[in-house]
């Protein structure tokens, strides 16, 4: 499965893609931005502080909601990581995990942001994990007055780590 | 056959366990669950989860960072001055890059500047024989500059962002077999350099880095489905037979390697370098 071609659409893209029309900037549109991406970075700002090498790379695809996810990595015992998994909707809850060969749940340490997660683990050895995720969305009634908010049929991921 | 069975397992191990951190959410939250209530049996056809066949492919600084860790590695007595061939099949071009990009992560760790600003220049040129030169033109550059700057978190920041533009390149174009063939190139040659350090000075702690059976296994799938529609196919068989022997060493270890099999490892990855990086 390729993960990467997976395409999203987004509100936030389209609003910005409007507003970059609007600004006279239609060349800049080229230059989408990965909401899911850059809601798992905003949490890896304290590790990025701590000296946690946050990796350029990452990975993206697309899932219903409350669809259980799992991409496996591949973990050096001696270092120390952090995994975050954004998504480009709001109003979402996220788990995730990170679990050995064996099944054994090894995640330490847990953060959360409005659309994000992140797992702190230290791999206690060398080999094949795996980080499972949902994103479910919210139950929220709507607000007095206004119709219902279509709820999307699939949300974009982005999960991205570093280590140090 | 054996690698099917340890991945089943692995994926069935890995469904139970989900299953049952999935019962547990399933309480607040009301989410499917692939064990049935309170029974704890396993029901793979209701499993929730979709464990995908993707594997995250390290960058070889994850494991210099442990390495120096464990020890004071001689990094510059791993820089390569041979020179490279100029390919013009595209097989070839995508693994050698794979191999160019490993040679830079090993020069940040040496700190050798003048590598990585070759290295900067190899890439711009493979890139340009692949088709991607556009997209990786701003990260050769700032390559090059961050290189003369010692600036080598940057440099190490612009090759792992090479990498991503490749790939991510590559799959716009279609050319996921060869997007496959840079992340082989690039992990054959990172672990010629670590079996090549560990056996330097050997101890069962720096081995246990090696044991990446599953990731060895992810890129023999790779290059088997690349040998039935990429040009040299003769190469990438023997990269897959390779891989089969590497991986093979990886499973016999069961998590730590002796110092033999270490040396067997460095002595295939070596050849099959050797191959990637010259006509011979």
């Amino acid at each position: 499965m390729n993960l990467s071609l997976l395409s999203c659409s987004n509100h936030r893209r389209f609003f910005t893609g409007l507003l970059a029309l609007f600004l006279g900037f239609a060349p800049m549109v080229h230059a989408v931005v990965d909401d899911a991406h850059t809601e798992a970075m905003d949490l890896a700002g304290p590790a990025y502080k701590k000296g946690f090498k946050i990796r350029e790379d990452y990975w993206k695809g697309t899932a219903k909601p409350g669809e259980q996810k799992s991409v496996k990595a591949q973990l050096f015992k001696g270092n120390e990581y952090w995994f975050w998994l954004g998504s480009d909707e709001d109003n979402v809850d996220i788990t995730l995990d990170l679990f050995d060969g064996s099944g054994q749940k090894i995640t330490l340490e847990t953060i959360s942001g409005i659309a994000a997660k992140g797992v702190r683990v230290v791999p206690p050895k060398t080999g094949t994990y795996v980080a499972v995720f949902t994103i479910s969305l919210k139950e929220t009634p709507p607000a007095k007055g206004k119709p219902e908010v279509e709820k999307p049929a699939k949300i974009c991921w982005a999960l991205a780590y570093g280590w140090r | 056959m054996s690698t099917a069975i340890h991945r089943v397992h692995f994926i069935c191990r890995l469904a139970l366990a989900v299953s049952c951190s999935c019962s547990a959410l399933s309480s607040a939250q009301d989410t499917p669950s692939a064990a049935k209530e309170g029974s704890g049996e396993l029901d793979l056809s209701k499993f929730p989860g979709q464990v995908m066949e993707d594997v995250i492919v390290p960058v070889p600084s994850e494991i210099f960072s442990v390495l120096e860790k464990l020890g004071d590695p001689d990094w510059k007595k791993e820089i390569s001055t041979e020179a490279k061939a100029k390919f013009s099949e595209r097989t070839d071009v995508a693994l050698l890059l794979g191999t160019v990009v490993a040679d830079g992560f090993l020069a940040v760790q040496a700190q050798d500047s003048k590598t990585v600003e070759a290295v900067g220049r190899e890439v711009l040129d493979l890139s340009k024989a692949l088709g991607v030169k556009d997209a990786v033109l701003p990260h050769c550059n700032a390559i090059q500059d961050a290189a003369k700057a010692n600036d080598w978190e940057t440099v190490r920041k612009e090759l792992d962002a090479t990498q991503r533009t490749v790939r991510q390149t590559m799959e716009k174009m279609k050319d996921n077999a060869l997007a496959e063939c840079v992340s082989v190139g690039g992990w054959l040659r990172g672990t010629q350099v670590v079996t090549s350090v560990i056996n330097a000075g050997y101890t069962a702690e720096k081995a246990e880095l090696l044991n990446q059976p599953e990731l060895t296994d992810y890129f023999r799938d790779s290059m088997e489905e690349a040998i039935t529609h990429l040009a040299q196919p003769e190469k990438l068989k023997l990269i897959s037979s390779g891989l089969a022997q590497i991986h093979d060493l990886m499973v016999k270890g069961n998590g730590t390697m002796n110092q033999e099999a270490v040396a067997t490892i460095n002595r295939i990855t070596s050849a099959l370098v050797l191959r990637m990086t010259t006509k011979s």
